[in-house]
């Protein structure tokens, strides 16, 4: 059973990563600062400044692409190169500022596409954390092994964006109550029937993906019944993702449960996704495999 | 003073507005094609020397005119003119109507193009309504070289304000308020359902407001069914028994309440026992009763958006306040417009004036040159030659400010002004300094 010798971090790559969450939460300080209205104070010079977050996070996504190459050039294989913290929180940042590009482009979701620059900082910084705190890294010698990394790190991105479209609602929503455009506010966000289909798309997409790889979680558990330890269905790693599972679960079924619309969607896609990055920190603590 | 302006053309428009008229009296003057026709069709007969557009929207009636100098009909006989549309008379408009001259026409006409005077700013239908305002007045044969390029310019005017400014952006009017937030629950209204309850006014015009966003069903509900109904067919609406609200309440997305109740109708219990019914769908309720007829405990249901008239003119005030900045800009872009188009004038009737008083000095200095030839005889040919290109060039740089003051003073009717005062100074004779392209009726449509 080969194992794979985890690539160290050295110095240059940790603070070139370090750096690309930073360049992004100012990313996505220029684009606020260039749409938010207040009656007092309309966004001055605000097309220079939606321009200049484009462009910041345009860098951030270069240095991202920049460090992952370089990453798996030293790595032994494409799957190896994500199969630790680090380098799979690089792929999900990745991952979610293509999706930024894509979004950005549409018509329908343009004003919620920078909302998701936080979410892959976010992701960014709980990686970087993480890799510092351990050094684990999977086997890729199982096939299960391939198929679980590559399902859940797919349907994590789908349930981040998932997650920040919550999010917006709810922001969105908050406007719409607080009635007096006399505070700040983040005018022509998408509409919330809009935003909530959305929502429902993204964990549509995740839902299956996470069901395959904790599927073939379990597969790699039974198959190798060392590397989890004995009581592996107790780890909360794995109490953590039913609980996910579940949530997500239920908001796919609208019409056996049509109460959780509107807000209640948003906020489950939010907690739904605190318990993937709890599951995340989970196996990052968790004893072995 | 008017008289001794050199100006080809007087420029006069007589009209009413929203501002200035009540709604009865604009509707009787309100044209639709057809009548804007057979007005247009009428002034050509009665007026053969004026070029005409008649402007016909809800919110205003505006007859504009231009006349060569001299042909020029008095402002009441266009106020006569513009009763004559409603087959009223004159008297009724004073106190309604306002007239505009020359440049103020001009900027009038550019401001109107460009929605600032509209009640709804930043509305883009109005761009619309003076194209076919003008291209109506083209077909009839009514424009000439003046109004073609004053029209043209207002369309430019209007168009450059839309696309440089954040004014049509959104709309500012209760009403439009309204359908912009509802814009920010549904995605398109092509597939909800909005109930109206209640016949009253204010309700009437927001509902007018909705269905322009073409709801895929518009039901109406009033405690009067016969009332309910009328409203109904002329909304081209369902009509609901009062009795059967509560369905109404389960179909609909949007909710319009503005009945004369004195209880609130719409309680938070009774659309909390119609949650399970709706499939707990998103409910946008826009009340605009006073008394109030949605409990205001509505608004903190989940998923249930209340709004009543105050948050209305509340959010609507903001959006004007916001909209300021866009407003100066747009004012900086009409006066833009107005300059450019005045420069065009100024250059257009200071030509003749200018041609003239250059023709003038030249004479003067060519008799000065051969007399003073006669006299010299030891000048060589080459030494007259530049004797005489002296005397040009001479002329040239002393006309040269004066000229271009004439012509692109900034302020217009100082430069008419500047005109007279050069045409008298030089004793210009009114031959030369009259206008190239005199309009006679067949010289109509050449710009």
């Amino acid at each position: 059973m080969a194992h794979l010798r985890f690539i160290p971090l050295n110095l240059p790559e940790a603070a070139a990563a370090a750096i690309v969450p930073l360049i992004l939460l100012a990313s996505f300080y220029f684009y606020a600062r260039s749409k938010l209205t207040h009656p007092e104070n309309v966004p001055a010079d605000a097309a220079s400044k939606s321009l200049t977050a484009t462009w910041l996070a345009a860098v951030a996504m270069g240095i991202l692409l920049i460090l992952l190459a370089l990453r798996a050039a030293t790595a032994h294989s494409l799957v190896s190169t994500v199969a630790n913290f680090f380098d799979s929180s690089l792929v999900l940042a990745l991952l979610v500022l293509i999706a930024w590009v894509y979004y950005r482009l549409t018509h329908q979701l343009r004003d919620f596409a920078p909302f998701l620059l936080p979410m892959a900082a976010v992701l960014l910084i709980l990686g970087i954390t993480l890799s510092f705190t351990s050094e684990r890294q999977f086997h890729d010698d199982n096939p299960w092994t391939v198929v679980h990394i590559i399902s859940v790190l797919l349907g994590f991105v789908s349930f981040a964006i998932g997650c920040v479209a919550g999010v917006v609602y709810l922001i969105s929503e908050s406007q719409l109550r607080r009635k007096n455009r006399t505070q700040w506010t983040f005018p022509r966000l998408p509409p919330l029937d809009r935003l909530e289909r959305f929502t429902r798309h993204c964990i549509v997409v995740g839902f299956p993906l996470l069901t395959l790889g904790a599927v073939s979680g379990i597969f790699r558990a039974v198959e190798d019944p060392h590397a989890l330890g004995h009581d592996w269905w107790f780890s909360p790693k794995v109490l953590l993702t039913a609980v996910a599972w579940l949530i997500y679960a239920s908001l796919l079924h609208v019409r056996l449960a049509p109460a959780l619309r509107g807000s209640r969607c948003a906020w489950m896609s939010i907690v739904g996704f605190a318990f993937l990055l709890a599951v995340l920190i989970a196996a990052n603590w968790m004893p072995h495999g | 003073m008017e008289s001794m302006i050199p100006h080809s053309y007087n420029l006069l428009m007589v009209g009413i507005n929203y501002r200035t008229a009540p709604i009865d009296l604009r509707e009787k003057l309100a044209a639709g094609a057809e009548k804007t026709r057979q007005v247009l069709s009428r002034l050509r007969v009665d007026f053969p020397h004026g070029e005409f557009m008649l402007l016909s929207t809800c919110n205003r009636v505006e007859l504009y005119s231009a006349f060569p100098i001299g042909k020029d009909p008095s402002e009441n006989a266009l106020i006569d003119q513009l009763a004559a549309i409603g087959s009223v008379s004159a008297e009724v408009l004073t106190g309604h109507v306002y007239v505009r001259h020359s440049a103020g026409m001009v900027e009038h006409l550019f401001r109107v193009a460009s929605s600032v005077d509209s009640m709804v700013l930043g509305e883009t239908q109005i761009l619309g309504q003076v194209r076919d305002a003008y291209q109506l007045a083209c077909q009839l044969d009514v424009v000439g070289t003046m109004l073609h390029s004053i029209c043209q310019r207002a369309l430019a005017a209007g168009k450059d304000v839309h696309e440089n400014t954040g004014l049509s952006e959104g709309r500012t009017s209760v009403a439009g308020v309204a359908v912009e937030l509802i814009g920010e629950v549904f995605d398109s209204l092509a597939d909800k359902t909005v109930l109206v309850i209640g016949a009253g006014k204010m309700a009437g015009i927001m509902v007018k407001h909705i269905k322009a966003q073409s709801p895929r069903r518009l039901l109406v509900s009033n405690r009067d069914a016969q009332r309910g109904s009328v409203l109904a067919a002329q909304l081209g609406a369902e009509s609901i028994d009062f009795t059967m609200l509560d369905d109404g309440l389960t179909q609909a997305d949007v909710v319009l309440t503005g009945t004369s109740a004195q209880e609130p109708i719409l309680t938070s219990g009774r659309l909390r026992n119609l949650f399970r019914a709706r499939q707990y769908r998103p409910l946008f309720i826009i009340d605009v009763a006073v008394p109030r007829d949605v409990d205001e405990d509505v608004g903190k249901l989940p998923n249930t958006f209340l709004y009543n008239v105050d948050d209305l003119n509340r959010i609507s005030a903001n959006t004007r306040l916001q909209r300021g900045g866009e407003l100066e800009k747009s004012h900086a872009i009409i006066q833009r417009h107005v300059e450019e188009f005045n420069a065009w004038l100024g250059a257009r009737n200071s030509g003749p004036i200018v041609k003239a008083l250059y023709q003038q000095c030249r004479d003067i200095s060519d008799r000065e040159l051969a007399a003073m030839f006669a006299e010299q005889h030891d000048l060589s040919d080459a030494q007259q030659e530049a004797i005489k290109k002296f005397a040009h060039r001479l002329v040239g740089k002393i006309l040269h400010t004066p000229v271009t003051q004439l012509g692109q003073h900034s302020v217009v009717d100082r430069r008419l002004q500047l005109a007279t005062a050069v045409k008298e100074l030089f004793r210009l004779t009114d031959e030369a300094a009259k206008a190239p392209d005199n309009p006679e009726p067949t010289n109509r449509a050449d710009a």
